[in-house]
């Protein structure tokens, strides 16, 4: 069952019945869609949801259908998810500790990939503290 | 022989931690977040 759609309808305070009568299309092949994969969709069931939802055909098509993670790691261009990381150095860094915790489960996004960067360009002096403290009290 | 378990759950089963997040799927963010910009802290401290 495709409970994106449901959710759609749901926050924009529209119902199946409602897109029926908006789109012309018969409530029972709404309702049978519904309940089955996006993609066994007859393009006149999206178009009918994207008419009641006041989207593009297209644009909701992106939203329903689930993007497949990718982590996208490049070392000729030194890019990580798009992120381009001009030092070597601190390339390798962020390579491998996002490796490694993708290992664990985690999907780092482009944003994610940034704020690396950028912790790595700019330290936060708080991470550096915490770490002394830790140290401190091991010796 | 008590349930200690339960003491270490929030009650919808989220361990309980410092940042107070009771979001599974957020703490799990949060928790790959802080890993690896410790784990980047550390590798660039190694190199210096």
């Amino acid at each position: 069952m495709s409970a994106t759609i449901v959710k759609l309808l749901e926050s924009k305070n529209m119902s199946v019945t409602k897109v029926s009568e908006i789109s012309n299309v018969p409530l029972s092949t709404l309702r049978n869609a519904i309940v089955k994969p996006i993609e066994t969709w007859s393009i006149r069931v999206l178009n009918a949801f994207a008419i009641g939802l006041g989207e593009r055909p297209g644009d909701l098509l992106n939203v329903l259908e689930a993007q497949p993670y990718i982590l996208d790691i490049n070392d000729d261009t030194q890019t990580i998810q798009g992120v381009f990381i001009a030092d070597k150095e601190t390339y390798q860094q962020i390579r491998t500790v996002v490796e490694v915790n993708h290992l664990e489960g985690w999907n780092p996004t482009k944003s994610d990939i940034q704020e690396l960067l950028d912790e790595a360009i700019s330290p936060d002096p708080q991470v550096a503290k915490r770490f002394e403290e830790v140290w401190e009290q091991e010796q | 022989m008590s349930d200690w378990i339960s003491k270490t759950l929030y009650s919808n089963g989220v361990l309980k931690n410092k940042l107070h997040i009771h979001d599974a799927a957020e703490l799990e963010k949060k928790e790959n977040e802080l890993s690896a910009r410790n784990a980047l802290f550390l590798l660039q401290k190694s190199r210096r």
